[in-house]
């Protein structure tokens, strides 16, 4: 929706905030922009993360990858088999070997992981010509595994937020399969301590007959962590009178592999704001550069635009005159929210020049952004906006602010 | 005049506001009048460059922003690919020019609007045709494309002769590119502000590759995996459900059949690993990310050809992956840039007496700074011209190919010596200067 007026906007958000139906509103004048997303709760599963580092759990190998990886003794092999080795095999052997000399403890401390390093980087040169050493590939990865992949990760803390949530915790026959499926998963957490694997390896130095190897090994061991969680989900269906194809196992499967993105939004309803933000805005406001300004000159120009049935700025000879009246309204607005700062009057100038303006480019930035904001609510896929984005393409600089 | 009728008409009254009245963000020279409107509607000429995802956005954002005189070119005809994304083609319009199909639906959907379609490699155009512009918008998905134009504009640049930059001289480029959820919008004035080649270390390297090479003409062990995940899987649907990256059967599908068409165009490198990389590594252009960096850059051609706003200064990052985020920052001019500054390009040779000449080409296509891709090499010893390498002219690459193989100092190449590069990444040539950190004595012992 662009530029609604307030009286209409308000009832509007209260009905779809009660309906749990998400509301886009976005606003573009001159060279500002404004989206807001109102969403009552929302869930994601897949949310795509950048760089995320790889799960071995060589600490807790299950007894196929135990069996396999202790296959391979690293130390046995001739040349030209170790420059083929899997990463995953040598950090294995040594991450034993360092165990062996440590009472059974893997490396917790950064010196500690520095030291299974060095008994990597120490058997891996190779002898090349000139007496110049160099350090294969493979075991050069298996240094980087050992930084932060050896090891199970804790569980993430937006992920242990919603295994605590109360709708994970108190099922009713209401509950959606998404918080079925966490209260599963909630289960397994407890009982094992980690989060289902991945089941997908990183490509890696290796030859493909052993990486595949690896690969399915992993592979299958999701799968049965998934299939475990699948029948906790039935038996959970089960308990509550639901009926049994409530779930089916490839959403599981889903579920399963993206365990450790999952991430819960609990929005706030846009008509609220127009009481007060939730968000104390004292900070934001103390800083003159902040962009939050422009937000409270939105605030400001809608209520213009509602007393006055224009736009400030929208007659050539009003500009002037605009000015002053948009800087009463805002500051009685900032007042009447119980804030005493004064805002740079050329911002208040620079939004009354535009006299309500609509520049083509700037609707169609924001134009892309709704869209990609909508397919993600309609897809559970990536995180969408928590809840408030400015961008203010006068500096080409943008922000968001959770209201 | 008609035009000036047109600028005062109603359908301008948005963009008349900004043009109009002063405002406390203008550029320093911005005089608010009419006169903008009318140079917008009448004189002012744009380039884009690209009619691909980017451009269809950038041409309808131009046009609608009241730009007349727009010029595009692309040398690519429309794939059946495209059309979910590149909304100026249709169906019917499937093998015809983008350029010319993309002007022609401007010029009928906007009254007025005199789009110029060029449907040739931009390295067919002259620097007379460059000139004309007062501002080019490029919406490429190719590195060297825009090194290419770059470097174009930075050879228009004119100084007098206190090597003072003449102002007038200068043409703005606002560059956009994409890739996925991410992008990236920056505006380059040559000469004053960094260059494309002065932070050429922030491109990763390329991984798409167009369908048609695909189809006709695969040349990399890549483009036999692209063909299989694209086209043969769904043609054979070998395990009825789609591609997936992580399932090791269906790499080794893809990795068989795109061994054999390998085979066919005799092509070596098909392995396993190259397929998981190829299948997993797809970055999908992505429809509103197009939107939001042409939108950028649509808003930037505006303020510079207005001065209405002060332009971006200089770089902005988009990505919506998480919420949407932007940042903007200064990008810095290198004051050793291989382009936009007019030195020659010291590189250190450690021991010429064992580096090649192939050695040094390859340094020239592997270090970040010059990142080239076929490098021609001359040079001048004692006043007389000698070609050291020119890969691109068959007879002369079958002439000059010895030398390859021989040293620097066989070669006759002494330290400090000049030479000049010729390369496809840049439209001027490239004065490197060797530096040997051994010296002559020591060499000769
Ligand atoms: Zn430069």
């Amino acid at each position: 929706m662009r530029n609604v007026l307030e009286r209409v906007l308000i009832p509007l958000s209260k009905h779809l905030w009660e309906c749990e139906v998400p509301l886009l509103v976005c606003q573009s004048i001159g060279f500002l922009g404004y989206i807001r997303l109102q969403i009552k709760e929302h869930t994601v599963i897949e949310a795509h993360p950048d760089n995320e580092s790889p799960d071995l759990r060589l600490d807790q190998p299950w007894p196929a990858l135990n069996d396999y990886l202790n296959s391979i003794d690293i130390e046995q092999l001739d040349q030209k088999e170790k420059s083929h080795v899997p990463p995953v095999a040598i950090l294995h052997y040594y991450l034993n070997k360092y165990k062996d000399s440590h009472d059974g403890n893997v490396p917790q401390k950064r010196s500690e992981r520095e030291q299974l390093q060095q008994m990597i980087k120490d058997s891996g040169h190779s002898e090349e010509g000139n007496n110049r050493f160099i350090l294969e590939e493979n075991f050069e990865q298996a240094i980087h595994y050992a930084n932060t992949c050896a090891t199970t990760k804790p569980i993430p803390d937006h992920v242990q937020t919603i295994l605590d949530d109360d709708c994970c915790v108190k099922l009713t026959q209401n509950s959606s399969s998404f918080w079925i499926m966490c209260s599963a998963l909630r289960e397994m957490v407890q009982a094992e301590g980690a989060l289902p694997l991945k089941g997908t390896l990183p490509d890696m130095a290796a030859d493909t007959q052993s990486y595949i190897t690896l690969q399915n090994i992993y592979q299958k061991q999701a799968q049965n962590q998934a299939e475990s969680i699948y029948r906790r989900a039935l038996e959970i269906i089960r308990n509550l009178g639901l009926p049994q194809d409530s779930i089916t196992e490839s959403e599981v499967k889903y579920f399963c592999k993206h365990s450790s993105e999952l991430h819960l939004i609990r929005g706030s309803c846009l008509a609220d704001e127009y009481q007060k933000t939730s968000l104390d805005l004292t900070s934001y406001l103390e800083d003159p550069d902040s962009l939050i300004f422009y937000y409270v000159i939105l605030r400001g120009l809608e209520r213009f635009l509602s007393e006055f049935n224009a736009y400030p700025g929208q007659l050539d000879d009003q500009v002037e005159p605009d000015i002053l009246k948009l800087k009463g309204i805002i500051n009685k607005l900032l007042n009447e929210w119980g804030y005493s700062h004064v805002l740079r009057d050329e911002r208040v100038h620079e939004v009354c020049r535009y006299g309500g303006a609509e520049l083509h480019s700037v609707s169609s930035i924001l134009g892309g952004c709704a869209a990609q904001e909508v397919i993600k609510v309609i897809t559970h896929q990536y995180k969408p906006l928590v809840n408030t984005f400015i961008y203010d393409l006068i500096n080409s600089t943008s922000a968001t602010f959770c209201l | 005049m008609e035009e000036c009728k047109e600028s005062s008409q109603k359908k301008w009254t948005h963009l008349r506001k900004v043009l109009e009245r002063p405002g406390p963000f203008s550029h320093p020279e911005f005089e608010p009048s009419p006169d903008i409107l009318d140079f917008i509607l009448s004189t002012c000429k744009i380039l884009i460059v690209g009619a691909g995802g980017l451009g269809c956005e950038l041409l309808k954002d131009l046009a609608m922003m009241g730009f007349k005189h727009i010029h595009i070119i692309d040398m690519d005809t429309i794939d059946l690919s495209n059309l979910n994304r590149q909304f100026l083609f249709r169906l019917k319009d499937v093998g015809f020019s983008k350029a010319e199909v993309a002007a022609d639906f401007v010029n009928k959907r906007i009254q007025g609007c005199q789009v110029v379609p060029h449907c040739c490699m931009i390295q067919e155009k002259n620097p007379q045709f460059y000139r004309q512009f007062h501002v080019i918008a490029c919406g490429l998905d190719s590195i060297s494309a825009r090194r290419w134009i770059n470097g174009m504009l930075v050879s228009l640049l004119e100084y007098d002769e206190n090597d003072v930059l003449d102002q007038s001289s200068i043409i703005p480029l606002v560059d956009g590119g994409t890739e996925g959820f991410k992008g990236n919008a920056r505006v380059i004035l040559p000469g004053m502000t960094a260059c494309v080649e002065c932070t050429l270390d922030l491109y990763p390297p390329q991984v798409t590759y167009p369908l048609c090479t695909i189809a006709n003409t695969p040349r990399l062990p890549e483009h036999c995996v692209e063909y299989v995940k694209m086209v043969q899987w769904s043609k054979e649907n070998p395990f009825g459900v789609p591609l997936d990256g992580d399932d090791a059967q269906h790499l080794t599908w893809v990795h068989e059949k795109a061994s054999e068409r390998a085979n066919q165009f005799n092509i070596q490198g098909v392995t396993f690993r190259l397929v998981q990389g190829v299948v997993k590594n797809i970055i999908p252009a992505v429809a509103s990310t197009n939107a939001v960096i042409a939108g950028v850059c649509a808003t930037e051609v505006f303020k510079l050809a207005t001065s209405c706003c002060t332009p971006l200064n200089n770089f902005m990052v988009f990505n919506d992956i998480d919420g949407i985020y932007t940042y903007t920052y200064e990008a810095e001019k290198k004051e050793n840039c291989t382009v936009c500054s007019n030195i020659p390009h010291p590189v250190t040779i450690e021991d010429p007496s064992k580096m090649k000449l192939k050695d040094l080409i390859q340094f020239l296509c592997e270090n970040p700074k010059f990142q080239m891709k076929n490098p021609g090499l001359t040079t001048n010893i004692d006043g007389k011209s000698k070609t050291l390498y020119i890969p691109t002219i068959d007879v002369i690459e079958a002439r000059t190919r010895p030398n390859l193989s021989k040293t620097l100092l066989e070669l006759g190449l002494s330290d400090g010596q000049q030479i000049i590069v010729a390369d496809t990444t840049t439209p001027t040539s490239v004065i490197l200067k060797l530096v040997y950190s051994i010296s002559d004595i020591e060499m000769k012992t």
